[in-house]
């Protein structure tokens, strides 16, 4: 049953920043822009191909042609601010593939960053960090 | 940092990242080509109906600007107005302006003829129904009709107030050839809007290259990270030698249980 070794604590997760702070603010700020401009951008795209008729080839443009502006840099400025917090917490690749994901599919970024807030409020940082309380916190 | 770089794992995210940043400079070169197809065939050239760009008394919008447009209708029976001092390839001269009833209707559209050189007689106003083909422009704005009964700009604004019914806001540069007797007049010719990129499309193209560079910027990211991390792991296991000192805790146990027994 006993080991003849002494058992080895769990690896501490270096670097890991437990409390992400200001770049969670950026990401829940981002996330919340990225959402409502995407709303907006589907409104626009109602507006102008299903109200106005427009064709995909059409050259005319419509009063409300600046919310796709606006989103295209909205949605660089969230990718700016994922990548800085998947980094932060040392996120699985997957896990940026699905916040990048959730920034152009509506309704998506706000789920995300509930899932997001919650998982950093749990501690859940990264995969490698030890959910033992042998390293010191 | 290199070796860390150079690990398979990360060559294998790198040749990831290269795809995506390949992908998105050409999605940026094709949004670059469509910025410039945009401005090569430019919709104003594309002639369309008149009441597809503008109705009458109502806000001119970019739509109907410069568009070139065909309208038939009827010469309305009432005398040609002139717009003082308006040189035309450095001879002085008047504009000469018509009204037109649109058919459908039955607006009055102010209808630019030509430039009368200065001396020269005024033709006869046009009559009778005419299919007509030129470039929409936007009214002047208004200024009032001057001393000597000519008026100072070409203004539906000004026009209203010579001419019975309702009016467009704005006017029609007909094509030279437009008048069956044209007299002295000469044809004021009416130049397309000065091509230009599309500034959406070339918005969309330069979001695409910024997205490319961030596909690189990120992996060069990643691999600090791991490398960082890794220096870090190799601290904390030279931490991890065993201090003799201290005694392990299983040897005592064995130890512990004689004295029970």
């Amino acid at each position: 049953m006993s080991s003849t070794r002494p058992a080895r604590p769990a690896r501490p997760a270096p670097r890991v920043h437990r409390d992400p702070g200001a770049s969670l603010t950026r990401y829940r700020v981002m996330a919340l822009a990225t959402g409502v401009m995407l709303l907006l951008l589907c409104v626009e795209l109602l507006y102008k191909y299903v109200y106005l008729g427009h064709g995909f080839l059409d050259q005319r443009t419509t009063p409300l042609d600046f919310i796709a502006y606006v989103h295209g840099w909205v949605y660089f400025v969230y990718l700016i601010a994922v990548a800085d917090l998947w980094s932060k917490l040392r996120w699985p690749m997957g896990r940026l593939l699905v916040l990048v994901l959730c920034g152009v599919v509506p309704l998506l970024s706000f789920w995300a960053e509930r899932r997001v807030v919650a998982d950093v409020r749990a501690g859940r940082s990264g995969p490698s960090v030890p959910a033992s309380p042998g390293a010191p916190s | 940092m290199l070796r860390t770089a150079l690990r398979p794992a990360n060559l294998g995210l790198l040749a990831v990242m290269l795809a995506a940043a390949v992908l998105f400079s050409v999605l940026g070169e094709w949004q670059l080509g469509r910025s410039e197809e945009h401005a090569r065939v430019s919709p104003t050239e594309q002639e369309v109906p008149l009441g597809q760009v503008l109705q009458p008394a109502s806000d001119f919008t970019g739509h109907a600007d410069h568009q070139r447009v065909d309208v038939t209708g009827t010469w309305a029976d009432l005398p040609l107005e002139q717009v003082a001092d308006r040189p035309l390839d450095g001879r002085d001269g008047s504009w000469v302006v018509a009204a037109l009833s649109v058919d459908g209707t039955g607006a009055l559209l102010p209808v630019l003829l030509g430039q009368l050189p200065a001396g020269a007689e005024l033709p006869a106003a046009p009559t009778g129904p005419t299919d007509l083909s030129g470039r929409m422009m936007l009214s002047e704005e208004p200024q009032g009709v001057g001393p000597d009964g000519e008026l100072v700009v070409l203004s539906s604004g000004d026009l209203v107030n010579l001419w019975p019914g309702q009016l467009y806001t704005g006017y029609l540069v007909a094509d030279a050839g437009s008048l069956a007797a044209p007299g002295a007049l000469v044809p004021v010719p009416s130049e397309a809007p000065t091509p230009r990129l599309d500034p959406q499309n070339l918005s969309y193209a330069f979001q695409w290259w910024l997205f490319a560079v961030f596909a690189l910027v990120l992996w060069v990211k990643i691999v600090r990270d791991r490398h960082h991390d890794e220096l870090a792991d190799a601290a904390w296991e030279d931490e991890q030698v065993p201090d003799p000192l201290t005694p392990a805790p299983e040897a005592s146990r064995p130890a512990a249980q004689e004295v029970g027994r």
